[in-house]
């Protein structure tokens, strides 16, 4: 790295010629090595602070029991998904995480499942509704999901109505649901990669 | 080559680059630079760190420790950069002191160098006021407390101070708070970091110039020859020599930092000491004290070690009589201005050795003022240092709780950890105990072994209550329950009950004292009886027990002298043949008493044995008895019990005279007073029993103190209640005054779930419940009573119960017994042990519901029985409703039947009375008939008198006829006579005269008859007659009985109206 200067210095330590050269170089990688070594140490304990979010893992993925079986009806109802939540240093209880959709679904064969859904929007986010709205299909009024962001109307088992001309690549995210021996109802909550065909957990 | 070209062009990097790589270093010794090259490097450090930190660092006062918090214990190496960054600092400080010292001391400061030397200065003190204001930024107690003293001098300066005041702290108020924290942000990083950078800049450029200056012009004679020497020196390439030598102090300056950093965990011994519940970040890098509590006092708060020299003077004796205010704000910026003036002053060469001299001096009284401030804190020959640890200790106890409590599951509330902290039973709980308990509790260890490490204590100087340290433990409570040590000053000895209260004398005197008492027995007769307590202890023990080892010598000398090898040795003594010597008979008792006696022993030591012989008495006592009982038994007793039947009787009928010593019931006969235990036989085996009992209590106590509440009755036992802990306080008559089990009494306080913790809330917030100490409280406060004033909120009665009961979230161990620990562990152990008591709550929930629904199906049982028996009593009113209801028909019927009775009565006596008239009119027939009969009668009877006369005369005449004849006859008898004889003569006259005589009395009976027959008519007429009057009576009685039946049937019929009347009402009803 070092190049011999014009001005000859005088050093302690200095030599002549090509070994003066091979010697400055090595007392200069030398030095570099060490100053280097010296910042490295903040440098690394730093990045790695600053890069622990990378190293964390969320409330998502989570299971919450949200009713029973049978306090569940074929229309679909919101509920709230609660959890101690931990903000940086802070701990709070109760909080809000999410809001999912969750209906009864009695097959063919008469067994009754539960069938859960992200309230996100799978487009931009929005808070996906239920209620009455248009049927874009139809243009009968129904009872659908729809998003007030930009107009996107689902089935009731989340499939886009229009899947040609939804703003949504994809259907609603649906969730996993568990139900237990004595009926009661469990989702695995997560959230999902917004604007993607596929389906990816975040 | 064209981008390289275009690239030098726009940037000049290409040039910079060449520059850089060609960069030259000033000549001259090395040694004279390091210094300054280590600053800078230093500087870079803590830049470098700073923004790191920065980037995770929330200024308020909820949230500034809690972020350092989470950037040395929860972020990756966050331990590191904070430590880096603080020790840099103080390195920094350290090493640029020392340059302006060292600059004065070479002459360095003078010109050209001024400049250098006032920039270093500045530099210097730049650092000092960085170092005071990220001192405070973590909001930890150590730098809270230093910051805040040193601040608040701000206010001593005359005319602005309180202004200049509130400027730095943010608000009116003289209370650090959130605007202070973003102010000492804001003054930390810009202006004493940014300003540290530009006069950094300044310092090198200065630096520059003054060489250049030196090397241009050799006129400056007053500069010290080395540096002189260096300014001559030609400057050489840095990267060689130069460039190691740079690196080399960088790495050196750092290799002090870390050392620094690591001092804490510097060898395996501290490594080892490490408290297991905190984690290994605790031990790394920049100590956190606890989060800022404004209410304690901390008494260890101390400037950083950069101030202990101000420190020192501020506290001279001078300035506390001419006033702090010299001390900060006169004297330090005069030593200031003083160092500034050096380079005038030390022009001249007189003037350059003053300033040698006096900074010399100067560096002397700093390194003395700070170590006699070091020495002051840490000697332990010196006063304070004894409130300085104890305010470290203390610190640090919080400090480390604060951790703890900080990864506890709960975490770290929005409020703050602060908030933590305040609702900490185990930090509190002390501050509460010395506020509020201490002026009348201890609260220290009673012996060496009971010490725990859990618990500071807290000494009162002069106790008057119960020494209250361990108060939940067994060990505690059998001080109160042991005569020895129950009025000792740890128990009731300081309080006003030590002599007379009602527990003293109860144990002294009744519990383990004794004395005869005079009781009636079932016949109410006066029955003599030793007694350990007036209330009957020894009684019971001497009256079960006696009894038991009756039944127990009974039993076994049944077996006894069944076996045929005892029964031959019993034939032998008996030696009914009377062929068996003497000796020989003795020597069989001998052997058989023996063997008895042997066999009794046995009996008794068997512990299963004894148990099992009166399940009311505790096992060690009755052992003590049975031991008693043997005792008292000599070979002549055993022989008498041996061979006579009655032996074992009288034993029992005797009141157990022979359990006690003769010679002492004998004493005492006429003594009331209590005997001096020591006087009583076998009372220490007694007493041991009886201490063995209470020994048991406490311990039954002690089992009390876990619950969370009395327990339950479930099952129809009281839960998880051992089985003989309401027999062993009913023995020891505990009961008499308090509650127990299925035992209520207010005498004294509660002993369900005692000193458990929501018996001391309870307890604590009213002492005065009847339940407690009533009317009897001495005087306790009432802490939160239900009405009146508290002195206390529910929440630190709460907390105080908690730390009195030892219940308080425990950290779990940490594996921390490394450098490093293991990243993470803290919060996982934590969450590990939240699982653990999850799972465990969970079972004990399944358990509590499982135990409720069992105590609800038996209340529900209880319940259904009530209703059930409720049903019964409202059948039972019902049937009786009806039974009413059926009477009052009854009555109604019979009302109406009486009625209709009356009316048949009514119609019968008319009836009757129409029957008794036509009857009367009968009778009066009848009777006029019988008077006709009579009359009838009379005429036959006068008829019949008539015929009676007519007779009579026949008779006469018939008479007069038969006179004739008889006349004739005795004519011719007279003449038979006389033609017969003499002798026949008499006798006819006599015949004669019997004729004669037979005659006048047929005569006079038909006269008479005849007369009785004339009277007996004359009579019945009278009686006709009279049967006449009485006929007419008779009718005259009937007329008026008829008039009476005639009212008698008016009044019937009124009654009937009446009756008719209450009819018509009754069913109206
Ligand atoms: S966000 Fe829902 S449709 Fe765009």
């Amino acid at each position: 790295m070092s190049k011999s200067s014009p001005q000859e210095a005088k050093c302690c330590c200095a030599d002549v010629g090509d070994a003066q050269g091979r010697r400055s170089f090595c007392l200069s990688a030398l030095g570099l090595g060490m100053g280097a070594a010296a910042l490295a140490t903040p440098i690394y304990a730093g990045a790695r602070m600053a890069l622990y979010p990378w190293s964390q893992v969320g409330l998502a993925g989570k299971e919450y029991q949200l009713s029973t079986l049978d306090a569940l009806s074929e229309t679909p109802r919101q509920f709230v998904i609660t959890d101690n939540v931990t903000d940086a240093w802070s701990t709070e209880p109760n909080q809000t995480i999410g809001v999912v959709y969750l209906r009864k679904v009695v097959n063919e064969d008469g067994s009754v499942a539960a069938v859960a859904f992200q309230s996100v929007c799978p487009h931009a986010g929005c808070r996906v509704k239920f209620g009455s709205t248009k049927n874009p299909a139809t243009g009968e009024n129904e009872e659908l999901f729809f998003c007030p962001c930009h107009g996107d109307v689902f089935y009731l088992d989340g499939e886009r109505v229009l899947p040609e001309e939804s703003k949504s690549a994809r259907s609603m995210d649906s969730l996993e649901t568990r139900v237990d021996e004595s009926g009661r109802v469990f989702v695995k909550f997560q959230n999902f990669q917004l604007g993607t065909a596929e389906k990816k957990p975040v | 080559m064209n981008f390289v070209k275009w690239l030098d062009e726009r940037t000049g990097l290409v040039a910079a680059y060449s520059k850089f790589v060609n960069m030259q270093a000033p000549g001259g010794r090395f040694c004279c630079r390091a210094i300054p090259v280590s600053l800078v490097f230093l500087f870079i450090l803590q830049a470098l760190t700073g923004i790191f930190l920065w980037a995770f660092y929330s200024p308020s006062a909820t949230s500034a420790w809690e972020s350092v918090f989470y950037i040395q214990y929860v972020l990756p190496f966050g331990w590191l950069v904070r430590g880096i960054h603080h020790y840099s600092a103080q390195v920094f400080v350290a090493l640029s002191g020392l340059y302006v010292f060292f600059l004065i001391i070479h002459g360095a400061y003078r010109r050209p160098r001024e400049f250098v030397y006032w920039s270093a200065l500045v530099m210097f003190l730049l650092s000092l006021c960085s170092c005071l204001t990220g001192d405070l930024l973590p909001w930890s107690l150590s730098g809270y407390f230093a910051t805040f003293t040193r601040v608040a001098f701000l206010q001593l300066i005359p005319g602005i101070g309180v202004k200049l005041y509130q400027l730095v702290v943010g608000g009116p108020d003289p209370q650090f708070g959130s605007l202070t924290l973003t102010r000492f942000l804001f003054l930390h990083v810009c202006v004493f970091g940014g300003g540290g950078f530009v006069t950094l800049c300044l310092w090198k450029y200065f630096d520059f110039r003054s060489r250049k200056i030196l090397r241009n012009e050799a006129r400056f004679d007053n500069v010290h020859k080395c540096c002189l020497a260096c300014a001559n020196k030609k400057t050489k390439p840095f990267w060689a020599c130069d460039a190691f030598l740079v690196g080399l102090t960088c790495v050196v300056t750092m290799a002090i930092v870390l050392g620094l950093v690591f001092q804490r965990s510097c060898c395996s011994e501290k490594i080892a000491a490490r408290d297991p519940s905190l984690p290994a970040e605790a031990y790394l890098g920049a100590e956190l004290t606890g989060p800022v509590d404004v209410s304690t006092s901390f008494d260890a708060a101390r400037p950083e070690w950069s101030f202990r020299g101000l420190y020192t003077m501020s506290k001279l004796p001078i300035f506390s009589k001419i006033g702090m205010v010299y001390a900060i704000f006169v004297v330090p910026p005069i030593l200031v201005l003083l160092f500034f003036l050096a380079p005038i002053i030390g022009r001249s060469k007189f003037g350059h050795v003053v300033c040698v001299v006096a900074t010399l001096a100067f560096a002397v009284v700093v390194v003395d003022f700070s170590y006699k401030s070091y020495y002051e804190d840490y000697s332990p020959k010196s006063d304070h240092s004894a409130s300085f640890k104890a305010g470290m200790a203390e610190a640090e106890r919080a400090a480390n709780r604060a951790v703890e409590l900080a990864f506890a599951p709960a975490g770290i509330p929005k409020t703050g950890a602060l908030t933590l902290l305040k609702d900490d039973p185990y930090l509190q709980g002390p501050a509460l105990f010395n506020q509020h308990c201490a002026s009348c509790h201890n609260f220290k260890a009673q012996s060496e072994e009971l010490r725990s490490s859990d618990y500071v204590e807290i000494e009162c100087s002069e106790p008057t209550a119960p020494n209250l340290y361990g108060a939940h433990s067994a060990e505690w409570i059998r001080g109160f329950t042991n005569e020895n040590t129950l009025a000792d000053v740890d128990c009731f000895g300081a309080t006003a009950f030590a002599t007379d209260g009602s527990m003293i004398k109860f144990m002294k005197d009744n519990v383990f004292g004794g004395k005869i008492v005079v009781d009636k027995d079932d016949d109410g007769n006066d029955v003599q009886k030793f007694m350990l307590s007036p209330s009957g202890l020894i009684g019971k023990v001497i009256d079960v027990d006696g009894s038991a080892a009756v039944d127990v010598l009974e039993s076994v000398f049944e077996d006894f002298c069944g076996e045929e090898e005892n029964l031959e040795l019993i034939n032998t003594i008996l030696n009914e043949d009377g062929d068996v010597e003497e000796a020989a008979v003795d020597q069989a008792k001998v052997q058989l008493i023996a063997k008895l006696k042997e066999l009794l022993a046995a009996k008794f030591a068997d512990e299963e044995f004894v148990a099992e012989l009166d399940p009311q008495v505790p096992a060690p006592l009755l052992a003590a008895l049975q031991s008693t009982l043997m005792k008292t038994l000599d070979d002549g007793a055993y022989q008498d019990l041996l061979f006579d039947e009655t032996a074992l009787e009288s034993i029992r009928d005797e009141d157990y005279e022979d359990f006690i010593s003769e010679e002492y019931l004998a004493r005492l006969n006429g003594n009331e007073e209590p005997i001096p235990l020591d006087e009583l036989q076998y009372i220490d085996e007694l007493r041991d029993g009886v201490r063995a009992a209470c020994d048991g209590v406490a311990e039954i106590l002690a089992e009390e103190a876990k619950l969370d509440a009395p327990r339950p009755f479930v099952d129809g036992a009281y839960l998880g209640l051992a089985p003989n802990a309401i027999s062993d306080l009913d023995f020891l008559n505990c009961t008499n005054c308090h509650s127990f089990y299925g035992t209520e009494n207010d005498h004294a306080c509660d002993l369900r779930a005692y000193m458990s913790r929501n018996w001391l809330v309870e307890f604590i917030s009213d002492p005065t419940l009847p339940k407690f100490y009533g009317a009897k409280n001495d005087r306790m406060p009432s802490y939160h009573p239900a009405e009146g004033d508290a002195l206390m909120t529910q929440k630190e009665v709460e907390a105080l119960a908690d730390w009195l009961s030892g219940k308080w979230y425990r950290a779990p161990e940490v594996a921390n017994k490394t450098l490093l620990g293991e990243p993470g562990a803290a919060k996982a152990a934590s969450v590990a042990q939240e699982e653990l008591r999850q799972q465990e709550e969970a079972v004990a929930l399944a358990e509590r519901l499982e135990l409720d629904a069992k105590i609800a199906r038996q209340t529900a049982e209880r319940l259904e029985a009530e209703a059930k028996a409720a049903q019964a009593k409202e059948e039972k009113i019902k049937k009786a409703e009806e039974e009413k209801a059926k009477k009052e028909a009854e009555e109604k019927a019979k009302l109406q039947k009486d009625l209709a009775d009356a009316q048949a009565a009514l119609k019968k006596t008319t009836e009757a009375a129409s029957n008794a008239a036509t009857e009367a009119s009968e009778t009066l027939q009848a009777t006029q008939k019988e008077r006709d009969a009579a009359l009838q009668e009379l005429k036959t009877l006068k008829s019949d008198l008539d015929k009676v006369s007519s007779d009579a005369a026949d008779v006469q005449k018939t008479m007069e006829s038969e006179k004739q004849a008889i006349e004739q006859n005795v004519s011719q008898l007279k003449k038979q006579i006389a033609d017969q004889s003499a002798a026949h003569k008499a006798e006819l006259e006599k015949s004669v005269a019997d004729l004669n005589e037979s005659h006048r009395q047929a005569m006079q009976l038909q006269k008479e008859a005849a007369e009785q027959r004339l009277a007996a008519v004359q009579n019945d007429a009278q009686t006709a007659r009279d049967a006449e009057a009485a006929a007419l009576k008779r009718e005259q009685d009937l007329k008026t009985a008829l008039q009476r039946s005639q009212s008698t049937i008016d009044q019937l019929n009124a009654r009937i109206a009446e009756l008719e009347a209450e009819i018509s009402k009754a069913s109206e009803q």
